[in-house]
């Protein structure tokens, strides 16, 4: 891996080029050639200030190369003819083949392919732990965070997760969404494509709403989905991104859900270095984030029996969402976030493909 | 502090402590790991954690393990501390003070020559006055007084004055006659042998240890030793007898070091620069007979403050017979006298004074004894040596009769006897030699036949200058001649051309000489040299060293026979100046130390016939002194002194029959029968008189204090405990001052030391640490195991793989 230092990517201030564009538009990487997973690591995009850069710094390292959408808007191709039925909408008739044959023929197309992404960033008490430190995830940069943390919290993990994706999909000129919850719905962006969208999802990330009320929640994500998919009558796809440190059978309900209502789900389940391997050697009391008390226990001790119920909710969890037929992604707040933005996007040709063909 | 117990007497404790204190300090250190565990937990931050509901689970399956994992570390730490801290507190199994078995003591009384310190000296006298050896008494009948026969107490006293004597051993059980044998032991004037008690002691407990009764019912041994432990009584450097091993370590209690030393001035030796003291001529002159008198170096020492002081010490010294030799050891009258004078610092000094020998004395019954003034130890002031004194020596010169003397025909035709008569006596009569007079030597020509059947009966010395002639039983008859003690002096015979007779002369003397069967003419001649070997310390001419180059120059020799011998087994006297010896002795008899162990008189060999044909030697003047000196110095070095140190093995005349007590302090001892005094060790200072069959005095025996342990200084407190600590170990050492009371607890009496009850009970200090040092190490193990360390590093390793 290139020292990012001496890239040229630290030529122009990535702050100001930010502001500059303050929407997608031209990338530095379209002018300086560099490895795309440098911009896909935490540690790159923690030096960014903004979460519209380094959503945008994700989006161009992964679609760098690819060739554009060919999907602009609705789908107009033609699939095929059917007599004229009273009732059907005259605008649709094929007037081309009534002067040539004087029948009336309804001209019948593929339906519309445009996606709805709404992105549902889990912004539980659990989400606030992180064991690196900020200062780590941003190499010589900054050593706190905007809001002053000196952390890097699986919820900043989600949050450049959560405005990738929704990069990728504004970029692509499908409808974005976002919905940040705990016990239930905290923040909501309206899914579009408009140009100010965009901004507001960033916006809404960047402000952790619990952080505001100074109390930590616990996830509550049956409610939180029932809040959300109240006002979705359209499929869509939602793209999950929590530790899912939840009941699972509470998830296994609102997946249930999801897919009774057809709609596509993608989840990535981040967590963090510490929690998965649980490395603490000194004997020291353990607070929980979710108001579960406190408590004083030798680590070594119970290391073998914590790592085994933690991978055991890994597993189920994997196996709640691969079972409804969905994706899933463990991602790690130390790992760069390449594979989850290179599975989703596999994740939205597929779904566009089989929506075309539907 | 000896010991005490642990809560109440009634409880029967499992454990008693011989530090109580300790102890307790030790258990409260139980505290520390619960102190350090609270600080710890008081100190560690909290981690802030997401997965609680994970942690939680797990902690509660493991809760119950966890929790005995911890108790069981926090309990090994426990006992860890609390069996280190008991350790330190030296516990015994048992109560204490409770079911006493019976005590066995031993009381080791120091009645040696540092007993006779004086305590007080208000009164300055002699006698009157008590000694040490008093208050050691007084101490052991106190400590008796702690026993109690009813339980089965015992007591045994062991008299520490060297060779340590047991006086009631075993221990009985007859405390009262245990009382009376203490009151009644006497003092003596040898050296304490404190290591020779403790190792009879040592030797009796492992001889018992194996005796039924003992291992049924062992009792608890304690040694009191009753001293001073003053300067002259120990050898610090030397480690202390361990009464370790047998059935049980005793316990020891000693008086107090003395606090004070005192000043002591002894005589350590009485010297006659002659052996021999020859007595008056009957006409009275003595210069004539006894040229240079009788002269007697007195050598004295000092100990303890008074070396740092000036001071003068006035020295008496009387030559006194069997019937005044009493009162001359206990008050000297006349006699010579001579003042010392001390220097600051000074601790030895000598004086030399003369003495005369009365007339007509018997020659075996007669004594010098010195005397200083009385000090704090007045045993050692006073000090007799018995001489041997005579009106005259007898010398016989073995020379053949057929030779007519020649002293009226001119000295071209005298012969060896000739020379030798005259230097022996001589007299000067209008500047002519002649032997006119009878005078302290008296020549006697023996001819060399005779002397196989004759013997030399009632002769000092023989001068042979016949050697080609004697017979094989005549030169028998000169060795066992030799072996009563005379002086045998050998010439070649200036007409023999072959001298096989050195043959029968090394044969007969079992000498390692290797002597030449002819003569060696020395071109051009030589001289004698100027030096006496060994300067004044040489053993038969040491007198003539300052003047022997004046006398040896006019000297000349020209035959002489040649000897060689391995290193030491030849003491040259004379050398020739070409290096060869002139005159040589045999060793082993020709110093006074060893005289008296030799089994023969001096035998001296002179390689040079006395004849002008081999050596001018004859006419000059060093031939007189040369001939009174040898026959005078070697008469006396054969002589056998019977003088030894009290404690040390006693020497006495062969054929001694008893040995009659002579003086005041011999007298307390009584008469020692003939067997008794055959090597055996005398304990007293005294003067005995050594009778034979007939009853007649073969010689008087002088014993004299040790003055090896006249050292009246002080001995370091912490050393000397230190070096008491060794007979038994340092905690079983208890240190009685002088009111009685143990040394840095007046509360513990010399009862609680005698019956604390640890003596026969090793403190479980040293199974307890091992305890401690096991469970340390169980600990350790455990806490690895429940620390999960292995597991982690195992874990963490395949953990950074797969963040890899």
């Amino acid at each position: 891996m290139p020292d990012p230092r001496q890239s040229d990517l630290y030529e122009h201030d990535p702050l100001a080029g930010a502001a500059a564009s303050g929407s997608p538009g031209t990338s530095p990487s379209e002018q300086v050639e560099v490895d795309p997973s440098l911009y896909l690591h935490p540690q790159t995009l923690a030096r960014l200030g903004t979460f519209e850069l380094r959503a945008k710094m994700i989006v161009e390292g992964i679609s760098s190369g690819w060739h554009r959408s060919p999907f602009q808007g609705f789908s107009v191709e033609f699939a095929q003819h059917r007599p004229y039925v009273p009732g059907d909408d005259i605008r649709r008739l094929d007037w081309k083949v009534y002067a040539r044959t004087d029948r009336l023929q309804i001209k019948q197309t593929h339906q519309e392919t445009t996606l709805d992404l709404i992105v549902m960033v889990d912004s539980s008490g659990s989400m606030s732990y992180g064991s690196r430190s900020f200062e780590d995830a941003s190499g010589e940069g900054k050593k706190t965070s905007l809001d002053g943390r000196s952390n890097w919290s699986k919820y900043d993990h989600a949050t450049a997760v959560a405005a990738a994706l929704s990069y990728i999909t504004l970029h692509q000129g499908d409808r974005a969404g976002l919905i940040v919850y705990a016990d239930e719905v905290r923040a909501s962006v309206r899914r579009s494509s408009s140009q100010g969208t965009w901004r507001q999802i960033v916006g809404a990330l960047s402000m952790h709403p619990l952080a505001l009320e100074n109390r930590s929640r616990p996830t509550a994500i049956a409610r939180a989905m029932d809040q959300a998919l109240a006002s979705v009558s359209n499929r869509c796809l939602i793209a999950l991104v929590s530790d899912f440190f939840m009941d699972l059978g509470e998830l296994e309900d609102a997946v249930a859900r999801l897919r009774h209502r057809r709609h596509d789900v993608i989840a990535f389940q981040i967590l963090d270095r510490a929690e998965l391997e649980f490395d603490f050697t000194e004997p020291a009391p353990f607070e929980g984030l979710e108001e579960e008390g406190r408590i004083k226990l030798d680590p070594r001790a119970i290391r073998d029996s914590y790592l085994e119920l933690i991978k055991e909710h890994i597993s189920r969890t994997e196996k709640i969402f691969r079972g409804a037929g969905y994706d899933y992604q463990l991602l790690s707040t130390h790992d760069w976030l390449g594979p989850p933005m290179a599975a989703f996007v596999a994740r939205r040709n597929a779904i566009l493909k089989r929506s075309k063909y539907a | 502090m000896l010991g005490g117990t642990i809560g109440s007497p009634a409880a029967n404790l499992a454990f008693s402590f011989l530090s109580p204190a300790l102890a307790i300090a030790g258990a409260a250190c139980i505290a520390i790991p619960i102190i350090i565990h609270l600080l710890t937990r008081q100190r560690r931050r909290p981690i802030q954690w997401a997965a609680m509901k994970f942690l939680l689970e797990a902690y509660k399956k493991h809760r119950r393990r966890l929790t005995i994992e911890q108790l069981l570390l926090l309990a090994c730490r426990c006992a860890v501390v609390l069996l280190v801290g008991l350790a330190l507190g030296r516990p015994i199994l048992g109560e204490l003070t409770a079911s006493r078995g019976p005590v066995h003591l031993f009381l080791l009384v120091d009645n040696s020559l540092l007993s006779q310190v004086r305590e007080d000296r208000s009164s300055t006298g002699d006698a009157g006055g008590a000694l040490a050896l008093d208050r050691f008494k007084q101490e052991a009948v106190r400590l008796l007084g702690e026993l109690d026969a009813s339980r089965g107490d015992r007591a045994g006293v062991i008299a520490l004055a060297g060779p340590a004597e047991p006086v009631v051993f075993p221990p009985s059980g007859d405390l009262g006659a245990v009382g009376r044998v203490l009151a009644e032991l006497p003092g003596s004037e040898s050296r304490p042998d404190l290591a020779g008690a403790l190792a009879r002691l040592r030797a009796d407990w492992s001889e018992r240890s194996s005796e039924p009764a003992a291992q049924e019912a062992p009792a608890r041994r304690v040694v009191a030793i009753l001293s001073d432990l003053r300067a002259g009584g120990l050898d610090l450097s030397q480690p202390a007898p361990s009464l370790a091993g047998g059935a049980g370590m005793p316990r020891i209690i000693s008086l107090s070091p003395a606090a004070e030393g005192r000043d002591n001035i002894a005589i350590t030796g009485i010297e006659p620069l002659r052996p021999v003291l020859v007595g008056n001529a009957s006409d009275g002159r003595a210069g004539a007979s006894n040229p240079g008198g009788n002269q007697v170096r007195v050598s004295l020492a000092r100990f303890g403050p008074v070396t740092s002081r000036g001071g003068a010490t006035r020295v008496r010294l009387a030559l006194a017979d069997g019937k005044g030799l009493a009162t001359a050891v206990a008050q000297p009258a006349g006699g010579a006298e001579a003042i010392v004078q001390w220097q600051p610092g000074q601790e030895t000094a000598s004086a030399t004074l003369d003495v005369q020998p009365p007339e007509n004395v018997d020659v075996h019954g007669l004594a010098l004894v010195a005397r200083i003034d009385a000090d704090w130890l007045g045993a050692d002031d006073v000090m007799v040596r018995p001489v041997e004194s005579r009106s005259a020596v007898r010398v016989a010169i073995v020379e053949s009769l057929k030779l007519p003397s020649a002293v009226n025909a001119g000295i071209d035709r005298f012969t060896a006897g000739d020379w030798i008569r005259l230097v022996l006596q001589p007299e000067s009569a209008g500047g002519a030699l002649r032997a006119v007079s009878p005078s302290g030597l008296i020549p006697t020509t023996i001819d060399p036949a005779s002397l196989g059947r004759s013997g030399l009966a009632g002769f000092d010395a023989a001068i042979v200058l016949a050697a080609d002639e004697l017979t094989d039983d005549g030169w028998r008859r000169l060795r066992e001649f030799s072996t009563t003690g005379g002086l045998v002096v050998v010439t070649p015979p200036a007409t023999a051309t072959v001298h096989v007779w050195t043959d029968a002369f090394i044969k007969e003397f079992g000498l390692d000489w290797s002597i030449s069967r002819e003569a060696v003419v020395i071109e051009g001649g030589a001289g004698i040299a100027a030096e006496v070997p060994g300067g004044a310390s040489n053993p038969l001419l040491g007198l003539l060293a300052a003047e022997l180059p004046a006398l040896a120059r006019p000297v000349g020799i020209t035959k002489a026979l040649t000897v060689t011998a391995p290193g030491g087994s030849l003491v040259p006297i004379l050398n020739l100046s070409t290096g060869s010896p002139l005159i040589a002795a045999a060793p082993g008899n020709t110093s006074a130390a060893e005289a008296s162990a030799a089994e023969h008189g001096a035998v001296v060999l002179m390689t040079t016939a006395i004849d002008l044909g081999w050596t001018d030697l004859p006419t000059k003047p060093l031939m007189l002194p040369l001939a009174q000196e040898i026959v005078r110095l070697g008469v006396g070095r054969s002589q056998q002194s019977f003088e030894t140190l009290a404690g040390q093995s006693l020497r006495a005349p062969g054929g001694t029959e008893e040995l009659l007590p002579v003086d005041a302090r011999a007298q307390r001892l009584g008469p020692i029968s003939g067997a008794r005094s055959a090597g055996a060790a005398t304990r007293m200072a005294g003067v005995w008189r050594a009778v034979g069959k007939r009853g007649s005095t073969l010689s008087l025996v002088g014993i004299n204090p040790d003055i090896g342990a006249s050292d009246t200084s002080v001995t370091d407190r912490a050393q000397m405990t230190v070096w008491l600590g060794g007979i038994a170990g340092p905690e079983r050492v208890a240190i009685l001052g002088s009111d009685g009371a143990m040394v840095g607890d007046d509360s513990q009496s010399a009862g609680s030391a005698v019956h604390a009850g640890s003596e026969d009970r090793e403190p479980i200090s040293m199974p307890l640490l091992a305890a401690a040092l096991a469970l340390a190490l169980l600990e350790v193990l455990l806490a690895r195991q429940f620390s999960h360390a292995a597991r982690l590093e195992g874990g963490a390793a395949s953990a950074g793989r797969t963040a890899a």
